[in-house]
């Protein structure tokens, strides 16, 4: 759905953006991660139509989205930094943009009314950050998008909030095929909603991962003997990571599962324990030295 | 409405209603406040104005309110007109100035142009409608009041539709300056600068060449300029005729092509740009360079005033104001105060401006030494008034042969064309700057060129050079337009004394005109350099009015002799001037303050001295000297006090005590100390 290819952007002699790619699947959720002034922000703006590129191509379903009014047309930008009209309410600002969006739904700004209880004749701007947040996706929500795409999304908005909005997300993303790309320096925030994600760091995307393959791939394992450990315990997969303590292994394999486990029950261990594991370590393991040097600034 | 309309087609206009609504919605305040101080200023002031009896008075004044150059009262309009659209470009295109804002609106589902259609449209609705509505308010009062008696719709539809074009006019200027800066403060600045800046580029570059070159002179009028920047021109009256249909026309089209051009600079501008001074980054250069330029020839200009054109404070202030320019400029563009990485820049500026003042005081291009030879000048101006020269070379106005004398004239003669150009060499030689008159030396070549230099020159040091020009036919007749005068053409000759209270003498009969014509014409034709150059006091003056009630004024000189003689032998004499015998007694008294710089040590209640002496008396109206009224402590202020059939009268002369004078009124000013 949507797709960057060999993006470049400079700003002066600042190169913000070098070759990045990236391939956002239809009706799935993406997560942006990087650390603060890897180019999230940059790439976005990009991918909002807001940013001219230098080089490379953006398309969403297909078509380019600089100066195209008909891919924003059914794409929705909430940023991180929220700009309305000075003196408008939020009902005005919903007139505003059900006349630019085709898809708005009346229908589901009422329903939505007392999930968020905000007043509609409230002037936005006199509204608290995590408020004007809240209206930001309310009002993002109403204009049905089939893409979304969320610059740090969730700060500033309570546990509790956080939760109603990633819930009315997904079910967007369930019900209406919706595309949503979301940014974050927090890998754990995204660990439960993406299924895929991609990493940015200076300027360039480190990794592009499906998240299912990730979990179902990798594996964490204890094994203890009660003797010496057997130097071929394992005769497939790939050792990401090996760690002995005395006659306790603790290995990480990337690797069918059952196979593996099949593999070292082979072996007799005295324990066999799955452990489970983070997305963090996931990353860290899979990316090897990469993966240290961004985990000090992700986590 | 049906907002589930089919989500797959996507209309783009270029004006979107949402959008346009937004703005007015926003701004509507400003057209509000706009449109009352209008109706405050126009038709509420005519309905409460208390008219005056005279009523063609009351028309003018009324007429004059609805006139948005005229001065006074309207001036406020002015200031609205200078005002209102640059605020209101500026706020619909606010959002271009601030990140959050430009990110939004960019990622909206509108491409650019609708985006500046929209906006571009509700301002100049917001900016319009008030002067719609304060025109249809001036035209029912118009139609139901008195004030149709003072005012025609005519009036109030060029109001309407002048007041409209200049709105118009600002509005798109602003709109399009606005599209190179990313910050709303260098908007507002930049439209103000880009108004003066041709202007004021040209004439700080003419003030500092003025200070290198000996001889500078420019012949680029930036008085044209003017006309083209619509705040220049509202500081200036530019004629109630500037404004024909053609005119109107080619400021309509200006304005749209401002827009216009904003449209396609507003398309390629990046989104990125906001925050920034400079949108564009090609043109940060040139900002840079531009302002460190600009705040060098400010400074030079400054401190050559300051120093009397000593060339190395001249070199500090150039020094001095382009690193003040390009560190303020550096400090703007990088929005830091440690631009000191920037110096290379600076070098680079400083390389270039070196070599250029080397050239210029090397006189590289041979410019001050430059002097056409005779045969290849066609004709050359010699005055003291370029914008003379302006409007007969450049603008080629027809020469009005019984034009009054502007201070120059065109020599063709060729014997007056080598004197000058013998002038010229002189001045080369020796280039001092003293206490004398600007005067322009401006050639015609003969192919086409033109070469123009100003000197300061002192009459009387140059006088064997200039004694044959002003001697000259040429010169007479462009001086004296009489010379050339057909007397038929004369309406009537005033001649008057303007120390008496004697009624002047009007010369109306077709035989005595021409008799006078022909002895003033004498006179002058026999004028010498000695007696045109001499200070004389204007007492007596002569009027010659034509055919066309146009005026030409003259001094009857003592040398005048056929003149006066004519005037005698006629009786008028003695009916129109001042007599000697008129004179009852004169005083000798020390200027007071006001009258002379504070210099010497002067009592407000200075000594008066009387003189009843008839001889002495002749000799106060008659002495005199070289004009150095520069040391007050010298002057002395002599009031003849008289009598004649018409009145007493009192009048004042300035003498100097070095003048040459007899012993006896010598002892007289002496008693003044």
């Amino acid at each position: 759905m949507i797709e960057v290819r060999e993006l470049s952007k400079s700003f002066g002699q600042f190169k913000a953006l070098d070759k990045v790619n990236i391939n956002v699947n239809k009706s799935s959720v993406y997560g942006l991660l990087g650390p603060n002034g890897a180019g999230k922000t940059t790439l976005i703006k990009h991918l909002a139509g807001v940013y001219r590129q230098d080089t490379g191509t953006i398309t969403i379903d297909g078509q380019p989205v600089y100066e195209n009014p008909a891919v924003k047309s059914f794409l929705v930008y909430i940023p991180d930094d929220l700009y309305f009209f000075s003196q408008y309410s939020i009902e005005e600002t919903a007139r505003f943009y059900a006349s630019l969006y085709p898809t708005w739904d009346w229908e589901r700004y009422r329903l939505l009314q007392p999930v968020f209880s905000i007043e509609p004749q409230r002037r936005i701007t006199r509204l608290s950050k995590g408020m004007q947040k809240q209206v930001a996706f309310w009002l993002g929500i109403c204009a049905t998008p089939r893409v979304m795409i969320l610059d740090e999304p969730v700060d500033g908005l309570d546990p509790v909030m956080r939760k109603k909005v990633w819930n009315l997300v997904l079910q967007d993303v369930a019900e209406h095929e919706t595309t949503v790309l979301v940014s974050s320096h927090n890998l754990r925030e995204l660990e439960d909603i993406c299924d895929h994600v991609g990493i940015l760091h200076n300027g360039t995307i480190l990794v592009e991962k499906d998240l299912d393959d990730l979990k179902t791939d990798v594996h964490k394992l204890q094994v203890a003997f009660a003797g010496e450990v057997p130097p071929d315990l394992l005769q497939t997969g790939t050792v990401l990571h090996r760690e002995q303590n005395g006659s306790i292994v603790l290995l990480i394999v990337k690797g069918d599962k059952d196979r593996l486990l099949s593999e070292v029950q082979r072996a007799n261990p005295v324990i066999l324990d799955v452990l489970p594991l983070t997305l963090e370590e996931i990353f860290i393991y899979e990316l090897g030295g990469i993966g240290y040097d961004i985990q000090s600034v992700l986590i | 409405m049906n907002w589930g309309e089919s989500a797959m087609t996507f209309k783009v206009s270029l004006f979107n209603k949402g959008l346009v609504i937004s703005d007015l919605k926003r701004f509507w305040w400003v057209s509000a406040l706009y449109g009352l101080f209008l109706i405050l200023i126009l038709p509420f002031h005519h309905m409460v104005q208390e008219m005056p009896a005279n009523n063609s008075w009351g028309k003018e004044m009324l007429q004059r309110t609805l006139d948005i150059f005229s001065v006074g009262q309207s001036g406020l309009q002015a200031i609205l007109i200078c005002t209102v659209p640059v605020i209101l470009a500026v706020l619909v295109f606010r959002y271009l100035h601030s990140r959050r804002a430009t990110a939004v609106m960019h990622s909206l589902p509108f491409n650019r142009y609708t985006l500046f259609c929209s906006h571009s449209a509700a301002g100049l609705l917001l900016l319009l409608l008030p002067v719609m509505v304060t025109g249809l308010v001036l035209m029912g009062l118009n139609v139901t009041t008195h004030l149709k008696e003072y005012y025609s719709l005519w009036h109030i539809l060029r109001w309407m539709g002048l007041t409209a074009l200049f709105d118009t006019l600002l509005f798109s200027i602003t709109v399009f300056v606005g599209m190179f800066t990313g910050s709303t403060v260098a908007h507002i600045a930049f439209t103000y600068i880009l108004q003066v800046l041709p202007t004021g580029f040209l004439v700080l570059l003419d003030e500092n060449l003025r200070n290198l070159l000996y001889g500078y002179a420019s012949i680029n009028n930036p008085g044209n300029l003017r006309h083209d920047f619509p705040v220049m021109m509202l500081a200036g009256y530019p004629g109630n005729d500037y404004f024909t249909t053609a005119t109107v026309a080619a400021y309509l089209l200006v304005a749209a092509l401002f827009l216009a051009a904003a449209a396609y600079v507003y398309k390629l501008r990046h989104a990125e740009a906001a925050g920034e001074v400079v949108a564009f980054a090609i043109m940060r250069p040139v900002f840079k360079y531009g302002v460190t330029a600009c705040a060098m020839l400010l400074a030079g200009a400054y401190f050559a005033g300051v120093s009397r054109g000593s060339f190395s404070i001249i070199v500090f202030g150039y020094i001095l104001g382009s690193l003040l320019g390009y560190v303020t400029a550096e400090i703007l563009l990088q929005k830091s105060l440690r631009v000191w990485s920037a110096y290379r820049g600076y070098l680079g500026y400083v390389a270039v401006i070196t070599v250029l003042l080397l050239g210029i005081t090397t006189d590289a291009t041979g410019y001050v030494h430059r002097v056409p030879e005779p045969e290849n000048v066609n004709k050359v101006y010699f005055g003291t008034n370029i914008g003379e020269w302006m409007r007969l070379e450049k603008l080629n106005n027809t020469i009005d042969q019984n034009a009054e004398y502007m201070g120059g004239n065109f020599f063709e003669d060729r014997n007056n064309i080598r004197n000058i150009l013998l002038l010229h060499r002189q001045l080369l030689q020796s280039p001092l700057t003293e206490n004398g008159i600007d005067y322009y030396i401006v050639y015609t070549l003969d192919n086409g060129d033109y070469l123009a230099r100003r000197y300061s020159i002192d009459e009387k040091r140059y006088a064997s050079l200039l004694k044959p020009v002003y001697e000259s036919l040429e010169y007479k007749q462009a001086r004296f337009p009489v010379v050339t005068q057909d007397p038929a053409n004369i309406k009537l000759i005033e001649i008057g004394d303007d120390r008496t209270p004697k009624r002047p003498v009007v010369l109306a009969d077709s035989a005595e005109i021409r008799e006078f014509a022909a002895r003033l014409k004498q006179d002058v034709l026999h004028a010498t350099f000695e007696e045109l150059t001499a200070n004389w006091e204007e007492n007596v003056h002569i009027n010659i009015v034509d055919v066309n009630e146009k005026p030409v004024h003259y001094n009857l000189r003592d040398s005048y002799r056929s003149v006066i003689s004519w005037l005698k032998d006629k009786g008028y004499y003695e009916s129109i001037m001042l007599l000697p015998e008129e004179i009852e007694y004169a005083t000798l008294e020390r200027p007071t303050v006001s009258e002379g710089y504070k210099t010497g040590p002067a009592s407000p209640a200075s000594k008066r001295v009387e003189i009843r002496e008839r001889r002495l008396i002749e000799e106060l109206l008659s002495v005199s000297g070289p004009d150095e009224f520069t040391n007050a402590g010298k002057i002395i202020t002599v009031t003849f006090y008289g009598r004649t059939i018409a009145g007493s009268f009192q009048f004042k002369r300035s003498i100097h005590r070095d003048w040459p004078a007899s012993a006896s009124l010598r002892e007289y000013m002496k008693q003044l100390d």
